[in-house]
């Protein structure tokens, strides 16, 4: 026991971090419940980030089965080192499952679902399990998942159409966080109509639309919104038609 | 550059000196800046690393240096030293090898080590037993700290 107690002393806490980003999140999750100074430690950015370096260099397959109003979630065991020559095969394990629910994206580990019992929006963390409700939007026509990688932050960018045509013209935003999640109008210089579902690259949430307007023909182009600043951009697409589209990040 | 040059004498805390050569010790960065500078002779004092620690650090060393030397022996072979050579290490000598891989600052030792305690720490009682912790939240605090945390206790 004496020994314990003098490495504990002697130990600097750098070093206990430099082993925990080394183990898996549940395990850290044990640790924040032992001791106070851990607990605090464990939930500062610099060990998020430091596991995340650490995590990002063992990949991890995560899959999502759609069935009839249902999700389920399954992961591959996180491997030391997925590229070695033991690790040929590998076994999946059940996560979770969601009933009446559908999946509606992901970004930057997290995935947002649509619950249909509840009517409303649910972002899961698949690596804890914890699942978290939206606060609701009277007129929510689709909403998209973006994270920002300076601030670290996600958000939820919903769009809808205004009352009284079928053009998108209306814009709200929620932070995701801790404390009480509000939505919050934001304005957009273009209408539009909807193509495609989104993809959000280095903090730049990307979906294919196109323009609407009265007097001249439909113009295709890519919406790009900035997470982080909230502001738009348009990409116009010359002489391309399409019905649907996937947006791929390779 | 003459023999005696190519030899360096490491003492430990505990006044164990080890002949080895300056490519071993020079894995060390702490070692090498002290070398570069030229603020040590032949001898280096390490005031922090028993010779029990200090005898397996070098063992490290050599084979880590022969091996880049070379290049006689493949990665793999490398890596299964590595696992062995801390296989059998108990929880004390871990924590004391990571502190002097810290001190002497050889960074591929300090990932080798810090990846076996995080492997060896497989259910955190043993780590807690060990550390002799003992768990300073108010029962309220408790309540909610396993609260929040609950997801990692279900299984």
């Amino acid at each position: 026991m004496k020994r314990g107690v003098k490495i504990l002393d002697s130990f600097p806490i750098d070093l206990f971090l430099e082993i925990f980003s080394r183990l898996p999140s549940k395990s850290i999750a044990r640790f924040r419940c032992l001791w106070k100074l851990w607990g605090s430690m464990l939930h500062r950015q610099y060990f998020t980030e430091l596991f995340l370096t650490r995590s990002w260099a063992r990949p991890r397959l995560l899959f999502i089965l759609e069935g009839h109003h249902e999700c389920s979630v399954f992961s591959s065991p996180q491997l030391q080192n997925p590229y070695g020559k033991s690790s040929s095969s590998l076994v999946v394990s059940a996560g979770f499952h969601m009933k009446s629910a559908y999946l509606r994206g992901f970004t930057s580990g997290l995935i947002y679902c649509y619950d249909l019992t509840e009517r409303g929006y649910k972002v899961l963390n698949p690596s804890t399990g914890r699942c978290a409700s939206m606060p609701k939007l009277t007129s929510g026509l689709t909403s998209y998942l973006g994270f920002d990688p300076i601030d670290k932050q996600f958000k939820l960018l919903s769009i809808s159409y205004c009352s009284w045509s079928d053009e998108i013209d209306d814009h709200s935003i929620l932070t995701l966080g801790t404390g009480e999640m509000t939505w919050r109008k934001i304005q957009c210089p273009l209408t539009y109509d909807l193509n495609s579902r989104e993809i959000c690259i280095n903090g730049v949430l990307y979906y294919l639309a196109h323009k609407t307007s009265k007097e001249i023909e439909e113009i295709p182009l890519i919406v790009c919104f900035d997470v982080r600043t909230e502001k738009f951009k348009f990409i116009e697409l010359e002489d391309w038609f399409f019905y649907d589209a996937t947006l791929i990040n390779y | 550059m003459s023999k005696s040059e190519k030899k360096i004498v490491l003492k430990s805390l505990d006044n164990e000196a080890f002949e080895v050569e300056k490519a071993v010790a020079l894995q060390s960065q702490t070692i090498w800046v002290m070398c570069e500078d030229k603020c040590v002779g032949n001898e280096i004092p390490l005031e922090n690393v028993t010779g029990q620690i200090l005898a397996k650090v070098i063992d490290y060393c050599k084979k880590h240096a022969v091996v880049d030397g070379d290049g006689d022996e493949s990665s793999e072979e490398l890596k299964n030293w590595d696992t062995e050579f801390t296989k059998n290490m108990d929880q004390s000598t871990l924590f004391n090898m990571i502190l002097a891989a810290n001190y002497l600052n050889i960074k591929s030792l300090l990932n080798l080590t810090c990846q076996a305690v995080a492997d060896k720490t497989k259910t955190i009682d043993e780590f807690h037993t060990f550390l002799n912790i003992e768990n300073n939240f108010t029962p309220e605090e408790e309540a909610q700290i396993c609260q929040e945390n609950l997801w990692a206790f279900d299984d």
